[in-house]
């Protein structure tokens, strides 16, 4: 029997981290990233530049930005460059328990602050000088990766609100065990919490191959730092494909609507739903190394 | 159709367009949108988005305004419209150009900027005889230009111009939309009574 031979902790219960093959307790392998499920247009009013619904395996989150526009407070305005200001915000029932204080504290605080810095770095804000730009996150569901999730939602609400960028940016996290002997890609809420499990969070730039965030809340020694760094990029560039095929997808879309050219082909894995003018694009996300 | 962060061509044969940005000697693609080539006067790369305008008020622009309140020196407006007939290409009829409005994005018309629209800047010429209370009312929307950014609470604006002025004054007795009669009067078309306003010229659409 393989698995017993090889790890301790193989059992049946749904509680470890590993059981039987090697699967987790969502049945992904160790390599696999959660399905993720982008709506591209999930506000219809005119109020928002962009917006996007992000949605990694359970946790969903909806980034909404407004902008380039003038400041709210003209002494917020910078005359060189455009103003980033992120704002992330909780549901109450995102959580299992349920908090109507919106943990309003430091989780999201810092959250905002890593996406406020990540995408400092990603947009070019020389080209909006005196504006500026309004992100507004909401966690709607939370099964870990909210930060993750949430600058993946960001970097795609930035590309409907037409802000150039440098590289589209794509997040994921990297999960370190404790016995060294492999690095779990994407790691959920509950594979989070478990204390024999180190998770590190990287954003990247892919096509640019530039790491500009990384996340690490726990320790590990340095030889460890270039294989989690390592299974955490190849786990941006699997969003990263994702987020690229559907950005096309949707921008031939709008093009074939502005054209008047009604007759979308559907392939597969797409589905359009037409009455509303919503989009939803639902594309399993999986990575075989 | 590209993406951000694309290859586009290298930075000596193409020079780098709207949309674009270089590093490195190469050219990539800083918006979702469609690429185009232009030849002259040199091979330009620019990606074009369908959508593209800069709301941040910059000086010499045309705005709508509206009129909060007024003084014997100035009137405070809010600016609630911008002219984006300088980004789009615009309906020219007879070498006057219209300008297509667009409102300026805010969360709410607390937040809408300010302007200020001093006595000196209403009228070209003497400033001496010139009331504030016979140009503007508060309510009436006015067609200004920025004249300066001003300061951290508000713009300068000037309606020197024959074309700036008011647009639309409400009648203070009928509550109807009032006639432009001359650059100095305004009519009520229900009560016939006469009111001061500095007007902005009609726009004339030839047929």
């Amino acid at each position: 029997f393989f698995f017993a031979s090889k790890h301790k902790m193989a059992s049946f219960r749904r509680q470890d981290i590993l059981s039987l093959c090697h699967l987790r307790n969502d049945g992904r392998k160790q390599n696999e990233i959660r399905r993720i499920s982008i709506n591209m247009n999930p506000i219809s009013s005119g109020s928002v530049s962009g917006a996007c619904l992000f949605q990694m395996g359970l946790t969903r989150v909806l980034a909404c930005v407004c902008g380039p526009m003038e400041c709210a407070r003209r002494s917020d305005e910078r005359s060189d460059r455009a103003n980033l200001s992120v704002t992330v915000k909780s549901s109450p029932f995102s959580s299992t328990n349920r908090q109507t204080k919106s943990q309003s504290n430091k989780q999201l605080l810092e959250i905002a602050n890593d996406i406020q810095n990540a995408f400092s770095a990603a947009i070019l804000l020389h080209l909006y000088p005196r504006a500026a730009i309004y992100v507004n996150v909401h966690i709607l569901a939370d099964d870990g990766g909210i930060l993750e999730c949430a600058i993946n939602a960001t970097s795609l609400a930035l590309i409907n609100a037409g802000v150039s960028l440098k590289d589209l940016v794509c997040a994921c996290s990297s999960g370190l065990l404790s016995d060294g002997t492999m690095t779990l890609v994407d790691v959920n809420k509950q594979e989070a919490f478990d204390s024999n499990v180190y998770k590190m969070s990287v954003a990247t730039m892919p096509q640019r191959g530039s790491v500009i965030l990384t996340k690490l809340s726990s320790r590990f020694s340095l030889k460890e730092l270039e294989r989690v760094l390592d299974s955490a990029t190849t786990g941006c560039r699997a969003v990263c494909d994702i987020m690229a095929q559907i950005i096309r997808e949707h921008h031939a879309l709008l093009v074939a609507a502005r054209m008047g050219n009604v007759n979308v082909s559907c392939n597969a894995l797409t589905e359009a739903a037409g009455e509303n003018g919503e989009h939803e694009n639902e594309v399993d996300g999986m990575v075989l190394s | 159709t590209v993406c951000p962060g694309d290859r586009l061509g290298r930075a000596r044969h193409f020079k780098s367009g709207p949309g674009t940005h270089v590093k490195g000697g190469l050219v990539f693609s800083s918006l979702v949108g469609i690429i185009s080539m232009e030849k002259d006067p040199q091979p330009t790369i620019r990606v074009d988005r369908s959508s593209n305008h800069n709301a941040v008020l910059s000086v010499g622009q045309a705005v709508l305004c509206r009129i909060l309140r007024i003084s014997t020196q100035q009137a405070v407006v809010e600016i609630v419209a911008f002219d984006a007939a300088l980004s789009e290409p615009a309906v020219t009829e007879g070498g006057t150009r219209l300008p297509q409005f667009r409102p300026i994005a805010a969360f709410a018309s607390a937040t809408l900027p300010n302007g200020v629209i001093r006595k000196e800047d209403i009228r070209s010429g003497a400033s001496e005889d010139v009331e504030v209370y016979s140009s503007f009312l508060p309510g009436d929307i006015v067609h200004a230009k920025i004249l300066s950014l001003g300061d951290s609470r508000r713009y300068f604006l000037t309606t020197c111009e024959p074309e700036l002025g008011v647009i639309r004054a409400i009648c203070s007795s009928s509550g109807k939309h009032m006639v432009p009669l001359s650059w100095k009067e305004m009519q009520c078309p229900e009560t016939k009574a006469k009111e001061l306003r500095k007007c902005a010229k009609p726009v004339t659409i030839s047929p």
